[in-house]
């Protein structure tokens, strides 16, 4: 008797690439909904409100969907494709509209009572802040990174730089970011 | 790589906070924090700078939920294997490219008609007014300070500009599919 192999995740993804790839929508669908908060998130970090991010991940996934026939796993992994479609579609859109300050009250509810949320409130405001005064390239290192999980490989393939410049720019903006919170008082 | 003043280059810490590290490395890492307390405090704040951060992440209870985003998008996914087979999806840079080969084979026309009403003194008067009537919107100027005999130039130059008009044209919707369909994940920002 043979022993057959259980498939593991990353297995099963590109089993559904290779279905949507021939045009299977289902099997799209599965990795729509497994990246669709990624891709949501990457979109809202570019400084877009969260309804804009959400319409920026529906273009992103529709795109995505144009081109996946196209798409080669050698030249660099899905979630970085995504993630880079997200971001042309986020500056895109960037282009036209004014980034929003909308979410500036919305932070994680941790069920503590007002006074946790407003001081909650007020440590996102001074984390944004920060960010908001980085460079843009380190910034978008840092971001992917730190929110999004994504490796060194797949964040020099999202922004196509080297990985010795992820690693560069992810030191630079960790330090810079460490002087900007200690300033503000929010560093540990 | 800069070094670290004890043992390691100063991106490996950072690597290894990250999870980056190969095994060896890692292992030289964990071995030198034993000994180091600079190194240990360094690592200690990448740590707190990351728990700063997670205070801004994005809940998930404001996001649409995976079925109402999927349900959406699937009525807006078009049929891949009919927009791949249309012939119409080649219209525009067909046509573009039909209508300069007519804007060509004019400036081509035209010259020939210049060189003809040029020899033929009867024929060169009428021809070269109507030469700078249709060059006045783009050439005129140019028409009427050359000999009559030579005027269809502005003509022939009318029609080789908006032949370069159109070739830009083309060249713009060659690259918005090569871009937007084709390769939506090429490169804008680094």
């Amino acid at each position: 008797m043979t022993e057959q192999a259980v498939p593991n995740d990353h297995d099963r993804e590109r089993e559904w690439i290779a279905r949507a790839q021939a045009g299977d929508k289902a099997a799209y669908g599965l990795l729509v909904q497994r990246y669709q908060r990624l891709i949501v998130s990457v979109a809202y970090r570019q400084g877009l409100d969260l309804a804009s991010a959400e319409d920026v991940a529906q273009e992103t996934f529709v795109k995505a969907w144009l081109a996946l026939p196209r798409f080669r796993e050698s030249a660099g992994s899905w979630r970085a494709w995504l993630c880079r479609i997200a971001i042309n579609a986020a500056i895109d859109t960037l282009r036209h509209d004014r980034p929003s300050e909308e979410l500036d009250e919305r932070v994680p509810d941790d069920g503590g009572g007002p006074a946790d949320q407003a001081e909650a409130g007020a440590r996102a405001r001074a984390v944004r802040g920060a960010l908001a005064q980085l460079p843009l390239a380190s910034r978008a290192v840092l971001l992917l990174r730190e929110y999004e999980g994504l490796s060194y490989a797949e964040i020099a393939s999202a922004l196509d730089i080297p990985l010795g410049t992820v690693m560069s720019r992810l030191n630079y903006a960790r330090s810079r970011l460490r002087v900007l919170l200690t300033e503000m008082g929010e560093a540990g | 790589m800069s070094e670290h003043p004890h043992a390691i280059p100063n991106e490996w810490l950072a690597a290894y906070h990250d999870g980056e590290l190969d095994e060896t490395r890692r292992e030289k890492v964990e071995s030198h924090l034993l000994t180091c307390v600079s190194c240990r405090q360094e690592l200690a704040a990448l740590k707190s700078l990351s728990n700063a951060l997670a205070v801004d992440r994005l809940p998930d209870d404001v996001l649409v939920s995976r079925a109402e985003f999927w349900r959406k998008l699937e009525s807006q996914l078009p049929d891949r294997a009919a927009v791949e087979q249309s012939p119409l999806r080649w219209l525009p840079g067909i046509g573009l490219l039909l209508i300069n080969g007519l804007v060509q084979l004019g400036a081509a026309v035209s010259v020939v008609v210049m060189l003809v009403a040029g020899s033929l003194p009867w024929a060169a008067r009428p021809l070269t007014w109507l030469s700078r009537a249709a060059a006045s919107s783009v050439m005129g100027w140019l028409a009427w300070l050359l000999p009559d005999q030579w005027s269809g130039l502005g003509l022939a130059a009318f029609f080789v500009i908006i032949s370069a008009w159109l070739a830009v044209l083309y060249l713009a919707w060659l690259g918005y599919v090569w871009r937007y369909r084709w390769h939506p994940a090429v490169r804008v920002v680094a």
